[in-house]
Formats: structure tokens, sequence, C-alpha cells
């Protein structure tokens, strides 16, 4: 059998160790994970590595070692965030490392704003990532509501200072410096 | 309103440089969010070393999640309450940021403990919070955490650093947000706070600031643990006037040890229900330090219709790590007989500090074969230790009721034997707890011996003469372990009976697993669907067994009936008169719908009347039972016939042929007609049934009574 074969059916695990199974399910994307990961992450605003993500979950379907259902996708990627968000910030590699050298900005940097981005509740998440991230018009986000706006933008401001005070050493010392 | 211009406007006071640092962030930010837009195309391969990076940091943190799960529980079992408190804080003072951060990548499981949780927590949050601040996002952004729940724990933080006021007026401002179930909650969330306030302090003091000084720091002696339990038990009871009678108040949101687990299922199911239908007004809490449960019932009330007396029971999960976790360390009767606080109660006072004094003549009265005997402890006579509550010679015994001035306060009955006054609370705790114990050294026994017995045949039998437990329970419980060896919970759907789920639970402990019990029809929020629900949310592998119900356990009927006939003359007179076989096999064929219940019954029914044959139909037609002459012939249904050869094996381990077809109300011929048509020549070809699994292990057959529901999510 070969590996197209087996891409074709991932719940058929022809009895080798869980590596095997997460091969398979590298190869390609059978079960549709780094899909669901787009629409979950865009979602919840959160913002991870979404190829750690994939890799999380996928390692996780493959020491399951059950068919992996839809369900069954759904609750291993829940759990992934869960743990990828609880993870304390390390030292920026992969594509957070890839993103921040053009900036110059260390990796680390950005994987601790982005953790302290992803601690914040959803409704900063929104905001923040509205406002600052997409740059979409507060009118816009707002529905043309006055107190809306106002609301906005305390929201994001206070995850603003939220981000900047627990985002990295770095982000810290501009904060203090300013 | 381009970049700059948020900055500006938001971070007004930071420099031009610092704006632009964090400008370049923010642009990191942005393009992270967009590399994960575009991550959908399969096209672009996962990296096999990243997936090996990945790897090891997972074997990493599961190495540390480990070392910090079995650190915390050693704290626990090692060290009392405050102790723990101390070294916790000892430890947050020398490396405060090291250990919020464990807190934070390990909250699952320091979750465990309430105690932890809080103290870590206002370790991480740093500092004394005050009204005016909001719970920190850490609070409130866990995933699939109550909203609630997070509050509570606010308002344990705001009370813990001295600020009770504004403990209550943030749970007030928060209960007027909650859409649903508001008032409760709130009421609920004040007593917790009420309750938690003063007795920060209380420890310190010398005397109760209820006016009590001889509770105050008196310890449980018969148990060894030091807690001032009874101090608590009154300042909840003070509590109480701010919640809303007859509500049901359960709040187990802390730890989540398996066998803390479990019993706090065990209680929230059954104490609702117990109590509802004694129409009693109470409240239960934990206390957040020690992790006692605290459980207050009115169960008295004056002349007036006024609670007089308060009944409180404490329960200590975390020092009972095995199945003497059911054995309740504190759990006794704090009735204080005291002459001038009976004169209070007499005067008819309201107030709710006065409520939990009794008068005087607290008696103690046991279930004595079948009638109710005075057994001592009169307060107003005896100079026992108010402290000790009943002492140990009262609690150990199975039955137990308490009767104050005359008037029921609340009775013990492992079997739920009648009570002969109305308004007590059958309480099935106590003598659970023993029958529990008993089991399980007796279980255990039983899985050492099962080795050797194995060669010698059916070993099953043995399990007969046990209270509560059909023949096969063993061998249910090895297919358990094995389950519960595949998944972290096993929700057992159907109508488990308090009795049984007590030693569920127990198995699950040895199980190293979490047995949680699911009603056939659920509805409501009740912690076993609340607790699947939570798993499946939470990615944990789950697996749920339908348990069978009594119509397709026919082989507890003889256990059963023994089981009442130890207790009950009547029925034991039954037992051992000759017809008892003939009627034995009528009861065996008829369909138990009612469960125990019924069949307990109408035994019951049969003992007194004492009847022929004939008569037998009469009682059992008058009882409401869907008369069964005999199970018919043509096509009977295999289960029924295999669970016939089965209760009718011998000790050796063969069945019985004749007393076989006289339970289905056959000829012995027809009987070995059918088993040729079934192609079962001897025992080993029968078919495996609710308590007969198969092999050792082996997971249930497609079709069989133990259906699967579902794993893993």
């Amino acid at each position: 059998m070969d590996m197209e074969t087996k891409r074709a059916d991932p719940g058929e695990h022809p009895g080798r160790d869980w590596q095997g199974r997460l091969r398979m399910l590298m190869s390609g994307d059978p079960l549709g994970v780094r899909a669901l990961i787009t629409r979950e992450l865009r979602q919840r605003c959160l913002l991870l590595d979404p190829e750690r993500l994939a890799l999380r979950c996928l390692i996780r379907l493959a020491r399951d070692g059950e068919r992996p259902g839809e369900l069954r996708v759904r609750a291993a990627l829940e759990q992934a965030i869960v743990d990828l968000v609880d993870e304390a910030p390390g030292q920026g590699a992969g594509v957070l490392g890839d993103l921040a050298g053009p900036l110059q900005l260390a990796g680390h940097e950005l994987e601790k704003a982005c953790h302290a981005f992803n601690r914040l509740t959803l409704e900063q998440r929104q905001a923040f990532h509205g406002l600052l991230l997409q740059r979409t018009a507060l009118e816009r986000l707002a529905g043309g509501s006055l107190d809306g706006a106002q609301r906005l933008c305390e929201v994001a401001r206070a995850a603003l200072q939220r981000v900047v005070e627990h985002g990295g050493t770095g982000s810290a010392e501009w904060a203090r410096s300013a | 309103m381009n970049e700059p211009d948020w900055l500006q406007r938001f971070l007004p006071e930071s420099s031009e440089q610092a704006q632009e640092h964090i400008g370049r962030v923010l642009h990191g930010m942005r393009l992270l969010a967009l590399s994960a837009q575009h991550n959908r195309s399969p096209e672009v391969p996962l990296s096999w070393n990243r997936a090996q990076a990945e790897m090891q940091r997972i074997e990493a943190a599961a190495l540390e999640d480990d070392s910090v799960r079995r650190l915390a529980a050693d704290l626990q079992a090692l060290l009392p309450p405050w102790s723990c408190l101390r070294w916790v804080d000892g430890v947050a003072a020398s490396g405060a940021g090291t250990l919020a951060d464990l807190c934070r990548r390990h909250r699952r499981s320091l979750r465990t403990s309430r105690l932890w949780r809080w103290r870590l927590r206002l370790v991480h949050g740093g500092g004394l919070p005050r009204r005016s601040q909001a719970p920190p996002p850490w609070l409130e952004w866990e995933e699939g955490r109550e909203r609630w729940e997070a509050q509570l724990d606010w308002a344990a933080i705001l009370l813990q650093t001295g600020d009770p006021d504004g403990a209550r007026q943030w749970l007030d401002l928060q209960a007027g947000q909650e859409p649903d179930g508001a008032a409760c909650r709130r009421n609920h969330l004040l007593a917790v706070a009420r309750f938690a306030y003063p007795f920060s302090a209380w420890p310190a003091a010398q005397e109760s600031p209820w006016g009590l000084p001889e509770l105050a720091g008196s310890g449980c002696t018969a148990s060894g643990i030091a807690t001032p339990d009874i101090g608590r038990g009154l300042v909840i009871e003070a509590a109480i006037d701010q919640v809303r009678p007859g509500v049901w108040n359960w709040q187990w949101s802390g730890p989540g040890a398996a066998h803390g687990g479990a019993l706090r299922e065990r209680l929230a199911l059954e104490l609702p229900a117990v109590l509802a239908a004694q129409g009693q007004r109470w409240i239960s809490c934990e206390d957040p330090e020690s992790g006692i449960a605290l459980i207050c019932i009115w169960a008295l009330r004056n002349r007036e219709g006024e609670p007089i007396a308060l009944h409180l029971w404490g329960w200590n999960h975390r020092y009972v790590p095995s199945s003497a976790s059911f054995e309740p360390l504190a759990l006794r009767a704090r009735l204080v007989a005291d002459s001038r606080r009976a004169a209070v109660a007499e005067s008819g006072a309201d107030s709710a500090r006065e409520w939990c004094i009794p008068p005087a003549g607290v008696s103690v009265w046991r279930w004595q074969g079948s009638t109710w005997k005075r057994v001592g402890y009169d307060s107003s006579v005896d100079g026992q230790d108010p402290a000790d509550g009943f002492g140990e010679g009262v609690r150990t015994e199975t039955l137990h009721a308490v009767q104050i001035s005359g008037v029921p306060l609340a009775c013990g009955s492992g079997q739920l034997a009648p009570v002969p006054w109305a308004g007590a609370v059958p309480w099935v705790f106590w003598s659970t707890a023993r029958r529990a114990r008993s089991t399980e050294s007796r279980l255990r026994r039983l899985l050492a011996e099962r080795e050797l017995r194995q060669s010698s045949g059916p070993w099953c039998e043995d399990l007969w003469s046990l209270p509560l437990l059909s023949t096969g329970f063993v061998g249910w419980f090895e297919r358990l372990t094995v389950m519960l060896g595949d998944c972290d919970d096993l929700f057992l759907r159907g109508d488990v009976g308090p009795d049984l789920r007590c030693l569920l639970a127990w198995a699950g402990e040895r199980a190293a697993g979490v047995v949680w019990c699911l009603p056939r029809q659920p509805h409501g929020e009740e912690p076993g669907v609340l607790a699947l629900e939570r798993r499946i949310r939470e990615g944990r592998s789950v697996r749920v067994v339908e348990w069978p119900g009594f119509v397709d356990r026919r082989a507890e009927l003889a256990g059963l009936a023994r089981q009442w006939a130890t207790g009950d003359p009547q029925i034991k007179e039954l037992v051992d008169s000759p017809a008892w076989d003939g009627l034995f096999a009528i009861l065996w064929r008829q369909a138990w719908q009612g469960g125990v219940a019924e069949f307990r019954s109408c035994l019951r029914t049969l003992a007194v009347e004492q009847g022929d044959p004939g008569a037998w139909a009469n009682v059992l037609a008058c009882r409401g039972v869907a008369w069964v002459d005999r199970v018919p012939s043509r096509n009977p249904d295999p289960d029924l016939v295999a669970q016939a050869l089965r209760s009718s094996r011998t000790h050796a381990g063969r069945w019985n042929k004749s007393a076989a077809s006289r339970l289905l109300g056959w000829d012995s011929d027809t009987l070995g007609s059918r088993l040729k048509e079934l192609a079962w020549s001897s025992d080993r070809d029968l078919p495996p049934g609710v308590w007969h699994p198969g092999p050792r292990g082996a997971l249930p057959p497609a079709g069989s009574d133990h259906v699967t529901l579902g794993t893993g999510v």
C-alpha cells in the first residue's frame, strides 16, 4: 500500500506505531486540520503559530490511535489550543522567528507579545484585532454607535496596555522609558 | 485612523521611539495573523523536524505536569491545611514569579485544590486587590470555565485580602448582570463569602465571634485532624439567612481529585433528592482552606415552624485518598446542648445565630432489629464534650437517629429502612460508608484469591453474601478497570442506586479514574451530565457505558433477599421456609420494572402474608406486578435463559438444569430442547451477559447490554 492510498483513508491505520500514523497525517492534510485551524484562530482571535498548532493536534490524534472522526479532530485541536495558550513563551522559533527577523525584533519578543495577547479576554482580543491588527475603521466595528465606539476604544486600549506591559521585556522597557 | 495615530491615542505618554517599537511588534502580530490565514493549504508541507521538536516539548510538559501533581498531592496528604498555606506562602515569598508561572502552566493539576488555586492566584495577582479593580483576566480567560466560578474566585481573593465589603458589593454587582439564576448564584456566593471571611482569622481567635467560645479550635480527635469544623459550621449557619429557602445551592468547582470528585458527585446527586423529599431547607458549602465540605441541614423547627436546630455535617475528602474517603471523618451532628441556649431557642428567637442552638434533651436513637431504641447521649444529663458530638460509639452504628426534645432531627439508614416518624431525614452516608469499607476489604480478598480460584471454577458466588452486590460485580469491576485504563473518565448511564454508586466511586479510585453516573434520562444541570460535557469540551478521553437495568440483573434477586433477611425476621422466616424455592422461582420470573424498591416491597408483603403459591399471585397482582406464570418457551429470549442458567449455578460452578427450569417455569425437557436449539451444551458456551463479560478485559460485544456509546469525544 503506497502512501497515497493511505492518505485517501486516514481512518485506516495499518497497525504502525503512532509516529507512522503521524507521518501519514502530516502528509497533505487528510483530516482538514489546517483549514480548521485557520477558522478557529480567526473565530477566537488567537495569535498562535499555526504550524505548531497543526503539529500538536496531529500528534495528539496520532497518539490516540483511534479512528479520527470529526469530533475527535475538534477535541484534539481544542486541547492543542489550550496547551499552546497555556505554554510559557519560548525563544520565538519557527514562524514567529521568521516574522520577527525582518522587523528587527527578537523572536521571543514577538512571542511574548502574542502570548500576552492570547491571554486577553475574547472581547479585548476582538477589539485589539479589529482596530490595531486588521485596522478596521472604528465606525464600522462599532456599528455606528457612539457608545459602542467609546467602549471599543477603551477595551482596545486596555488590551494594548496589557500587551505592552506583559508582552516581553523589550516592550516593557519601552513602555517604562516612555 | 492609521496605526501611529492609534498608538498615540492609546499610549500618549510613550515616546516616539517606544511607539515605533510597539508598532513593529504590532506589525509582527499582524503578519502572524495573516500567516494563519494562509496556513490552510495542504500543499505547504509540515516539517518532520518541527514535529519532533514539538514531541519533545510535549514530553517535557507532561513530565513537569506530573511532578507538580505529585508534589501537590504529597503536600496535601502530608501537611495540614495551614501548614500547606504557610509552605505555599513561603515559596511565594521566595520566588513569586516562578510560582506564578508554575501555577499558570499547571492550572489544571493545581486546580485539584481550592487552597492552592486561591493562594497561588493571590500570589500571581500580586498586591492586594480592591473592589474597584476588575477581576484579572487570568481569572476569566480559561476556556470552558464558568463565569461565576471566576466571580467566586475573585470574591474569595477580595475576602482573603481583607475587603469583605468589597467582595459583597462586587458579588451584588455581578449578580445583577447574570441573566439566569442570578438570585441563586448570588445567594450562594454570598453564603460562601460570608462564610469565608470570619473564618480567616478563626484559628487565632480564642473566642468565636458568634459567642460560642468552647467550639473555637476544637479538634476532631477521633479522626486525628485538628480542624475546628464546628466553628466553621456555625459561621456557615450564620450565612444561611441570606440563602433563599429551598434553593439547591451546590458548589463544587474546586478540587478535582478522583475520589473527591466521585464523592462530591455522590453528594450532589443524592442530597437534593433526599432532602427535597423531606421538605428540608438546607445549604452546603466547602471550606476553601481546608477542603472540608460542610453541609448544614435544618431538620428541626419549633412550634411556629421556625427552625431551631441545625444539623451540621462535615466531610473531609482530602485526607482520605483511598476508599476510606467514605468514612465520614468529621461527620457528626454538632448539637450543643446547653440549657442557656435551649432557653433562647425555646423562646422562639428566629435569628440565624440562634437557629443552631438546640434545646436540651438531645438523644440518640438506634435502629435495633425492627425497633428504635434510645441508647444514650442525653446532653442534659451527661458530661460529654459537646465538641465531640456523639462520639465514636454512635458513629459506628449502622443505623442511628437523632432526636431532640421528642422531635426527630435525622436518622441514618443504610438500607433506607422505614423512618418511624415523619419529617426525619433518611440518611444514607454513615452506614454506606461502613458498608463500602467492608465491601472493599471483601473485594480485595476476593481479587487476591482470584488467580487461585480461577482454576477451580467460578468464584463469583462468594459475592452472593455481599450486600448490595450481585454475583458478577467483581468481573464487572475488572472490566471497569480495563476501561478506565483507556480513558480518564467513565460515565455510567442508568439507574445506579446510591450504594452501588458509592462502590463505583471506590472502584474508580482503585483504577485511578473517575466513575460518573448519568441518569438514564438526563435532565437539568446534573453533575454527571455537566462533567461529561466538560470532558468532551476539554477533549479528554471518556467512555459512556450503559448500566443494565434491574430487570436484566435477576442474578441479584437471591442475594438481595438474603441480605434483607438478615435484618428482617419475617423475611428471614420466609427465606428459610421450604416454600422459598418455589416462591423465589416465581419472583425471579417477574419483570421488576420498579427496580429494587418494588422487589423489596413485594417481598416484605409476601413475608407478612405467608400464603400459598396461589395467594402469592394475588399479592403480586395487588402490588401491581404483572404476573408471569412461566417464561414463554417458544422462541425464548436467550438472555433470559442464560440468566436462569447462571442463577442456578452452584458453588461448584455448574448450572443446575432442574433449578434453572424451575426459575423459567418450564420442565427439564423443555429446557434441554431449548438449550439444544441454542447450541449450548455447557455453561462455558453461554453468551456474555451483563455481569459476565466473557474473557477478562474484553470489551463488550456488539449488541450486548453494555453498549459503549462513545469513546474519546
